[in-house]
């Protein structure tokens, strides 16, 4: 490669190096990524907190919390992994890994809503509010 | 190339087993990159070597990638394009990482400053509340009221913030420096005197944060703006340094064995 190839390629790592911290802000802002992550250089910017994962079932028309079965240590790794990448990139990560475990450790659930509450802190009161995401995970067989 | 091997290998002494292994066996594969970068016309290629094994390990951390790790990763990919034999390439290098240092530097002065949790110390007050490390360090100079009702502050959902004056000249001042650094780093002029008043303001923000290998990375990285070359007294030091935090670690690599 000549020295003028190089330049152009190294430039043009650069720029795209420079403007994605301005691409990182909105993929903060949509997906509540942690502006800690994914080099946009927002560390120290804002709070972090870890969300909290909570599932439901419909029993009889009434809705009812089950806890996650932490029965094997791959059941553990898959939540904590879970909450982790959460933590770190929002609504990015889906919820079917911990779909996977409920129906298989419960063979009898059909239906199960996770619902995630994930803290994040409000601009104009300066204080910490929650953003709640509920999914609805059904039995595919 | 010394940074990613040992923050790996730092990192990946305190998880659990299997997570434990994967990060071992990527940061002894850096570090036997960095012993063939010594030999003789092996440097390139140690590079080049060193970029795959590290992009590898990124690819497996993510998304918990440190961003001074990234930083270390792209700086190595932009030299490993080069042939650093060369003078005309190894001066193209060098200018690459000084403005990579200092887009991230700049970055991280906008970032506060677009966040807007400096201006009001919201996000100092919220790190003393919740982070040991910046309690004890601030403790030194906050009076005893503002420290009691900052802590408080730390199972609440907020406001936080601060009037404080001088808490709120140290948050505000962070962004203004963060923001003006990287001028005075790009002018020859005031280079040398911007080098060392971002080493002090490094060690002050890591005498808090106690982040050792960022603070490493960046003061190392500062270096590439002085005239003349430090590296042979920083780099040394810098791997006792590493070599110091790392050792009591090792207590855990004896134990697989």
């Amino acid at each position: 490669m000549s020295l003028r190839a190089k330049t152009l390629l190294i430039v043009a790592l650069l720029v795209a190096f420079a403007l994605w911290p301005l691409a990182h802000r909105a993929v903060v802002h949509e997906h509540f990524v942690s502006p800690w992550r994914l080099f946009g250089w927002a560390m120290y910017c804002v709070p972090v907190y870890k969300p909290r994962v909570e599932l439901f079932i419909d029993h009889g028309g009434e809705r009812v919390q089950i806890a996650f079965p932490r029965t094997s240590a791959n059941n553990v790794r898959t939540f904590d992994t879970f909450i982790r990448n959460r933590a770190e990139l929002g609504t990015l990560v889906d919820v079917d890994d911990l779909g996977r475990v409920l129906f298989r450790e419960y063979p009898q659930l059909d239906q199960v809503t996770v619902r995630i509450t994930q803290p994040v802190y409000h601009y104009d009161s300066d204080q910490i509010r929650s953003a709640y995401f509920e999914h609805v995970l059904d039995r595919i067989d | 190339m010394i940074h990613a091997p040992f923050e790996l290998l730092w990192d990946s002494l305190i998880w659990e087993s299997r997570r434990a292994y994967n990060g071992v066996f990527f940061g002894v594969g850096l570090l036997l990159c960095l012993g063939l970068s010594f030999l003789p016309g092996r440097t390139m290629l140690a590079m080049r070597l060193f970029v795959g094994f590290q992009l590898s390990a990124i690819v497996w951390l993510f998304p918990a990638v440190s961003n001074h790790f990234f930083l270390v990763f792209f700086c190595l990919l932009l030299l490993s394009i080069l042939d650093l034999e060369r003078r005309d390439e190894a001066l193209l290098g060098l200018q690459a990482c000084r403005l990579t240092v200092l887009i991230v530097f700049f970055y991280t002065g906008v970032q506060k400053a677009l966040y807007g949790t400096y201006f009001k110390g919201q996000l100092l007050t919220w790190t003393i509340a919740h982070d040991d490390r910046f309690r004890t360090a601030f403790e030194v100079i906050l009076p005893a009221d503002e420290a009691r009702r900052i802590a408080a502050l730390a199972d609440t959902v907020g406001p936080f913030g601060t009037e404080w004056w001088p808490l709120l000249v140290i948050s505000n001042f962070v962004v203004v420096f963060e923001l003006l650094a990287p001028f005075l780093l790009l002018h020859p002029r005031t280079r040398s005197a911007a080098v060392a008043a971002v080493v002090v303001f490094m060690v002050l923000i890591e005498s808090g944060a106690r982040e050792w290998f960022f603070g490493c990375v960046f003061v190392n990285l500062l270096f590439l703006f002085t005239r003349r070359s430090w590296y042979g007294v920083l780099l040394p030091l810098t791997l006792v340094f590493y070599a110091f935090l790392l050792y009591p670690r090792l207590d855990r690599v004896w134990g697989w064995f």
